[in-house]
């Protein structure tokens, strides 16, 4: 009898506010009358509610509707250097992963591979030209002149020119958390805005603005937009959706998603091509610059 | 409604000059008058030393009323938040220090606010802590922040972080080392006993010190029993006999010595046989007579105050 009364004080009515604060929604998106007279709207609407903290969701710079058709070609990529914590404890988060799940296997990537994203873009050869769009032909008509081993050149000379004045010394970034891009298709290490991130983040607005306007390369997203450098950790490529569904489990990645990957120093920028392969496992490495 | 109107009074008139106290003549404002200068008194119905309260005792007539106590204090709205902010009601920003962020999304923050004494002609800030909303955590505590009104967040959240303006580098770098952003104070809120922090010695001396902490802590609950006699308390009764109730007297007193045989007498003062014990309606009567004697007595006849006061 106590023991029962005793949980019935504990139950769930009494423990709290009686109408409990993060239970009081009022959906605007509903008609104005629906719920007091007609129908009674029912949804678990705290899992709308749940913000980019939570879901890890973080916001890249959007690319218009014609540069998304475009596959990209080329990235800029910040390296890691050998011997570095962020990829020891990558590998260790990629193993932890593995062994509660073994179907996550070929949704991550393979260590060689890990570099931190500073840019896409999608430099047009011959082929691509030809798949392009309507709206995609114009840009292709600011390009045309040139053949892309010209424009990959002056990109090249953009990146050294924006890496002499901005960068004096090398960067040193901070990594720490998880976060997700494009609905949890993409899963990456975040890079937090502490140490050279400000730095980091002049010299990536200075190339996106040199390329994307001077150059009138289709840097994927607004040119006078900055980008999210991000070290992509595990993702679902188009080929895979049917096998993996559309995003990655938050459920894998969950008890990764403030972990501390570490700092690196980086003194190297690539000019990356998406398509081949380098030595070691690295993407191929169209030009380089020292910081 | 005729009450009411019954006793206002035009202020400005001397109490003779009154005709009639329905109306205002000429006009001017109708001012009720309380009665002010009435005798309140305070009845006491607790002794001096139990108080049912722990903390604060209550021996007076308490002024009562927030905006009415003296020395009167106002709410001060022009302080350093209202120069920096244009607030669309009071206290909507507030720009504070985070203390504590041990419970999760919450920022604990300090802000100051601002009260007035016309009487002093100055002003003190007060602190209060607001819980304040932080989303993703970024508030570590030393951070300067602003804070801003929002709906209703938790029970106690009314408040979220809308920006740190100065944020605490070094705490996070303790983090980031594994430490407390900010180490923990030394000492708690003031106690009023005394702590015994034990084991600051060896290990031998330990239980000593229990034993002995416990003793203080038996001797704080004899204060329950109110104060106690200096000498051992033995209680004068008809068992007792006459050198006992001596010692109880006069515990100091040189023993009595014992009369020389043959010299005792053989009969108490009232004629009784000094070796026999009353019988029990003796008892009962001896009983009797002195609750008469103690009890009936008469007020007057116990206490001659007359007699009392012409004493030298």
């Amino acid at each position: 009898m106590l023991l029962r009364r005793s949980r019935l004080l504990s139950g769930r009515s009494e423990r709290g506010l009686y109408f409990p604060i993060n239970h009081r929604i009022v959906d605007q998106r509903n008609a104005p009358q629906a719920g007091t007279e007609e129908a009674d709207i029912q949804s678990r609407y705290r899992r709308q509610l749940r913000t980019s903290f939570i879901t890890g969701e973080t916001r890249q710079t959007e690319a218009p509707a014609w540069s998304q058709r475009v596959r990209p070609t080329h990235f800029l990529s910040l390296p890691l250097p050998a011997r570095c914590t962020l990829r020891v404890r990558v590998k260790e988060m990629h193993d932890a992963m593995i062994f509660s799940d073994q179907h996550v296997r070929p949704l991550l990537i393979p260590t060689a591979k890990l570099h931190v994203t500073l840019g896409v873009m999608s430099v047009d050869n011959g082929a691509g030209a030809a798949a392009e769009s309507q709206e995609g032909s114009k840009r292709v008509a600011v390009t045309n002149g040139r053949s892309p081993a010209d424009l990959l050149a002056s990109i090249q000379d953009c990146v050294d020119q924006a890496t002499r004045d901005i960068c004096k010394e090398p960067l040193q970034l901070r990594f720490r958390g998880l976060g997700v891009f494009g609905h949890g298709r993409v899963l990456f290490s975040r890079c937090i805005s502490e140490a050279h991130f400000s730095t980091l983040d002049n010299l990536v607005r200075r190339i996106r603005r040199d390329v994307g306007l001077g150059l009138g390369v289709d840097m994927k997203g607004n040119p006078h937009d900055s980008y999210v450098p991000h070290v992509t950790v595990a993702k679902i490529r188009p080929s895979q959706r049917t096998e993996f569904g559309r995003q990655v489990p938050m459920s894998i990645w969950i008890n990764h998603q403030h972990h501390d990957f570490g700092d690196a120093t980086f003194n190297k920028i690539d000019l990356c091509a998406m398509s081949g392969q380098g030595k070691d496992g690295y993407y191929s490495v169209v030009s380089s610059t020292d910081i | 409604m005729l009450r009411q109107s019954f006793l206002r009074l035009p202020w400005w008139n001397f109490q003779t000059e009154h005709r009639q106290r329905c109306v205002m003549m000429y006009g001017g404002a109708r001012t009720k008058n309380t009665h002010n200068a009435n005798h309140r008194v305070y009845v006491r119905k607790f002794k001096r030393n139990a108080f049912p309260n722990r903390t604060r005792h209550h021996w007076a007539v308490s002024m009562t009323g927030v905006q009415g106590q003296r020395p009167r204090r106002m709410p001060w709205p022009y302080d350093l938040t209202s120069m920096i902010f244009n607030q669309p009601r009071q206290g909507s920003d507030k720009i504070g220090y985070v203390v504590g962020t041990s419970m999760l999304k919450t920022a604990v923050v300090a802000a100051n606010h601002m009260v007035y004494y016309p009487k002093f002609n100055q002003r003190v800030s007060r602190t209060s802590r607001f819980f304040a909303h932080d989303e993703d955590l970024a508030c570590v505590e030393g951070d300067l922040v602003h804070i801003k009104q929002s709906r209703k967040i938790s029970k106690y959240k009314h408040y979220y972080v809308f920006s740190i303006l100065e944020p605490n580098v070094e705490g996070r770098e303790r983090l980031k080392l594994g430490l407390k952003a900010v180490p923990p104070p030394l000492f708690g809120y003031p106690v009023s006993r005394r702590v015994v922090k034990l084991n600051l010695t060896n290990t031998e001396g330990t239980k000593e010190k229990l034993a002995a902490a416990i003793q203080e802590h038996v001797q704080d609950a004899y204060r329950f029993a109110g104060p106690t006699p200096d000498q051992p308390r033995a209680k004068l009764t008809d068992s007792a006999s006459f050198d006992d109730a001596n010692k109880m007297i006069a515990p100091n007193a040189p023993e009595t010595t014992a009369l020389p045989h043959g010299e005792e007498p053989a009969f108490l003062g009232d004629g009784q046989a000094a070796g026999s014990e009353f019988s029990e309606l003796d008892e009962d009567g001896r009983q009797k007579k002195g609750e008469d004697y103690w009890m009936n007595l008469q007020p007057k006849e116990k206490y001659d105050y007359k007699s009392l006061k012409k004493s030298p």
